[in-house]
């Protein structure tokens, strides 16, 4: 194994996470493999929205590590973490309505001289940045398709354009572990299909690993490498996802909870 | 010994005039989420009525005080029903609310210098008779006042704890939607917070009064950010915070004075002691020290 | 209402405006761009103001050289409020930023050896033992600036034509550098995150460092705006620098509109109209209060103009609805 590139792009080492006495995240350990696709699922309330909320540092553990890429990031910000390479996208896809489509992408743009205000005096600089971050932009509006709405607000986009919007924000990102949370919620099956593509499009072309939140199981078997099962803050099950499916306890925790539920 | 005696006796005095003003701020805070910049000047107005009725035109202190408390209970209700309610009909962000509270603010100083002109005004009380207690002077108009505000105090305590409405009043407070839907009357708390808003602060503004001596236009703005500092170290929205802040505070005013306070804060600089404690416990603690949390990034 | 029209008044209260004009651009920097309801801005006005006065009369700097430092001490007052209380929700921000401006005016009215106290620049410390005053360098550009503008001007080539025009001049370079600042991207991470703090954030931008240099350049342009005042009326006392200011400011901002930089000096010619202007009604309800009363009245009016604008029209002349209720 060459020591320079870890074989785990990401390794979670008893991570640990508690509101008010409650247990979010109890001491969950999971292993990413570089180039891989891995998904998260589990009953609601299991954790694993806090658990992207740890890796993508918008809160901080109480306890445990967090190793990305070689580095140490339990105690990093959410900007610091991002810079990294470790990106994010939300539940419900959050688009910035006063930008517009093509403006929510660029602004994306990674190490833009343009965000450094002892800059401002070198507007060619900038200039020379902008230019290419558009061109960047458009090529990855072209592959959402969403072309034609390029310079209108943000705002006007239905729910599935802005999970697809939210895709190319976080692909201009340059992430190299991209963190999807429920991308394919509340998003119909002809749209699962296109987004799915994609996807799969994007990571063909990049150094890219993927790591999911998602409740449809279906999408998860066909598309996974890895599956982690998280319930009640823990991760009980990890493995390739026939294994999984075929697991009593993840069974047991699936119908635990909708027993609570019911 | 009597050094300490008299900056707890003032401490109290003022203490206990920022307690029941801050309820008032931090109550119309917890139920109608704004922060009523022209609460200083509510107190001036109650004042300068009151000080009107009872020295100009002879009518007894205790009527005077009621026709002031009422005329700032109006004053409340028209705040809320001529322009607040149209705000928050217009979804108006936190930046419109606070630039018509300051709106409101300013022209009620004007007003106050029209009708009443500009020279300081002072009740027609004794302000002589002094008690000695352990070398302190006590003014007997100070005493009585602290005796009133003790009183309010501890009714105000009562009526937030044990009535119907107080209880309502904290409870939509804590969590709007859910008291909505349970079935409490929203209406009606909104008016009941103006009347005791109305009470608090017309009641703080003439005890400020009498213990300042005299007063001016600027009484009641002057005090506001003591008030505010006494509301945010009580947690903003809670009422029994809004006394124990007020106390606090005004207990911190007085007694930093205290020589043992890096030499004592000389007393021209007692406000500067609530502006930093406002500061400070901003930076330090925003949610008070009963409270939950007021971070943003 | 000759008076009405005499073009020297008007000429005033165009070089007022043109100060008004640079203080409220901090603003907008700060609230249009970046979100921040700074109430406090007076603050840096007084600090800009009284550093410049201070080291001219009592330590003998060169005017324009303790106006550098002036400027320079209101970014770091700036920086200050920024460091310690940024992080704070927008109204509890609000609420410790005009605590900010009054602990330093506070803090000016009772340091009398140093400052000169409630008496203002006046009883500053002077080595020459008399009240010198500071604007003495300057007094000498403007007799230069007349003699150039007598031939062309004629008798109104005053003292205030000439602020007039320093004024408007230096505030137009501003507007044209700021509204270069608000197309770059940097302004364009602010404008996202007042709508979203996660996602800019989540792309890597460290959104608490971009408010805070929003809050620094706007500090800056009330530092010299305070530099501005100081010179105008060449005294400065603290109750110039009262908490009233940086509201009528903030209605310049609403009256132009806080989202575009061109909003500002048409705000700020507005209110100095309006400001100004109530001075020559000769009409009830005016004539029946004497003069010491119309003056309250006439701040009464801007205080019913700045509630009917949030009522009506929050966003100003040049705004747009949305941007006056979208997050903050």
């Amino acid at each position: 194994m060459d020591n320079n590139i870890p074989d785990n792009i990401l390794t979670v080492t008893s991570i640990s996470k508690a509101f008010n006495g409650v247990h979010a995240v109890s001491d969950a350990s999971i292993s990413i493999k570089r180039g891989s696709i891995s998904s998260i699922i589990g009953p609601n309330g299991a954790g694993k929205t806090t658990l992207f909320n740890l890796l993508s540092g918008a809160t901080q553990a109480d306890s445990g590590t967090m190793n990305f890429n070689g580095i140490a990031i339990e105690r990093k910000l959410s900007h610091q973490i991002a810079r990294l390479g470790l990106i994010r996208t939300f539940q419900g896809a959050k688009v910035i309505k006063r930008l517009s489509v093509l403006e929510n992408i660029v602004l994306a743009g990674q190490s833009n001289p343009g965000d450094d205000l002892s800059n401002f005096f070198f507007p060619k600089k900038r200039q020379r940045y902008e230019n290419q971050a558009r061109i960047d932009a458009e090529a990855l509006l072209e592959t959402i398709g969403l072309t034609a709405l390029a310079h209108d607000y943000a705002g006007i986009l239905s729910g599935g354009q802005r999970k697809l919007l939210d895709l190319a924000r976080a692909m201009m990102a340059k992430p190299t572990l991209l963190l999807l949370d429920e991308p394919f919620a509340g998003v119909n099956p002809a749209l699962v299909e296109k987004l799915l593509e994609i996807l799969m499009r994007l990571k063909a072309d990049r150094d890219l690993t993927l790591l999911l939140v998602e409740h449809d199981l279906e999408t998860v078997m066909n598309i996974s490498d890895h599956v982690f099962v998280m319930a009640q803050g823990a991760v009980i099950a990890s493995g390739e996802p026939a294994s999984i499916f075929d697991n009593e306890v993840v069974v047991d925790a699936y119908l635990g909870a909708r027993r609570h539920t019911a | 010994m009597s050094q300490f005696v008299q900056f707890f006796f003032n401490g109290l005095v003022t203490g206990s005039i920022l307690a029941i003003a801050a309820v008032g701020i931090s109550l119309v805070y917890g139920v109608l989420k704004i922060v009523n910049f022209a609460g200083g000047d509510f107190m001036t107005f109650a004042a300068f009525i009151s000080v009107f009725l009872s020295v100009t035109e002879h009518v007894p202190i205790i009527i005077s005080g009621v026709i002031a408390i009422s005329a700032t209970i109006l004053l409340g209700l028209g705040f809320e029903w001529l322009l607040l309610k149209r705000l928050r009909k217009s979804n108006a962000g936190t930046l419109a609310l606070f630039l018509t509270a300051f709106g409101v603010s300013l022209i009620l100083r004007q007003l106050i210098l029209i009708v009443f002109g500009s020279q300081a005004r002072q009740y027609d009380i004794n302000q002589v008779k002094t008690y000695e207690v352990f070398g302190a002077l006590i003014p007997r108009a100070q005493l009585i006042v602290l005796i009133c505000a003790s009183l309010t105090i501890v009714a105000l305590g009562l009526v937030m704890a044990k009535t119907n409405i107080g209880k309502d009043m904290r409870a939509y407070s804590d969590n709007p939607s859910l008291a909505s839907i349970s079935g409490i009357n929203v209406a009606r708390i909104v008016i009941a917070v103006w009347v005791i808003n109305g009470i608090v602060s017309a009641l703080a503004g003439i005890f400020q009064g009498v213990v300042q001596g005299s007063f001016t236009s600027n009484m009641g703005w002057s005090l506001l950010l003591p008030i505010f500092a006494a509301v945010v170290l009580g947690t903003i929205g809670d009422v029994y915070g809004a006394l124990l802040g007020g106390m606090t505070l005004g207990l911190a005013m007085e007694l930093s004075q205290l020589p043992i306070f890096f030499g004592g804060v000389p007393s021209s600089y007692k406000p500067v002691v609530a502006f930093a404690a406002l500061a400070v416990v901003l930076v330090v603690r925003p949610e008070g020290l009963l409270g939950v949390k007021a971070r943003k990034i | 209402m000759n008076s009405f029209l005499a073009p020297s008044f008007w000429i005033f209260v165009m070089a007022v405006a043109g100060i008004y004009v640079i203080f409220a651009l901090g603003l907008q920097i700060q609230y249009g761009v970046g979100g921040i309801m700074n109430f406090g801005q007076v603050g840096m006005m007084a600090l800009s103001s009284y550093t410049m006065a201070i080291l001219v009369i009592t330590y003998g700097w060169n005017l324009y050289l303790a106006a550098f430092v002036g400027v320079i001490v209101a970014a770091l007052g700036g920086a200050f409020l920024g460091l310690t209380t940024l992080r704070l929700r927008g109204d509890y921000f609000a609420i410790v930023s005009i605590a900010f401006s009054e602990i330093l005016r506070y803090v000016i009215n009772n340091s009398d050896g140093f400052t000169g106290g409630a008496q203002g620049s006046l009883a500053i410390p002077s080595p020459k033992g008399y009240s010198a005053g500071y604007t003495s360098t300057f007094e000498k550009l403007i007799h230069s600036m007349i003699d150039q503008l007598q031939p062309i001007f004629g008798s109104w080539a005053t003292r205030n034509l000439c602020m007039m025009i320093i004024t408007w001049g230096t505030a137009i370079i501003l507007m044209l550098l700021v509204s270069r600042l608000e197309r770059t991207s940097w302004a364009r991470v602010l404008r996202a995150s007042r709508e979203d703090d996660n996602v800019p954030a989540a792309l890597g931008k460290n959104v608490f460092k971009y408010r805070l240099q929003s809050l620094i350049l706007g500090s800056v342009l009330g530092g010299i705006a305070g530099i501005f005042w100081a010179v105008q009326y060449s005294i400065i006392t603290p109750d110039d620098f009262q908490t009233s200011i940086t509201f009528f400011a903030w209605m310049v901002i609403i009256l132009g509109g806080a989202t575009a930089v061109r909003g500002v000096p048409v705000g700020a010619v507005l209110f100095s109209l309006l400001y100004a202007g109530t001075r020559f009604f000769n009409f009830p309800p005016f004539t029946w209060l004497s003069s010491v009363d119309r003056a309250y009245l006439r701040v009464i009016i801007i205080g019913v103009i700045l509630i009917l604008l949030m009522l009506k029209r929050p966003q100003g002349f040049f705004g747009k609805r949305e941007e006056m209720n979208l997050g903050q």
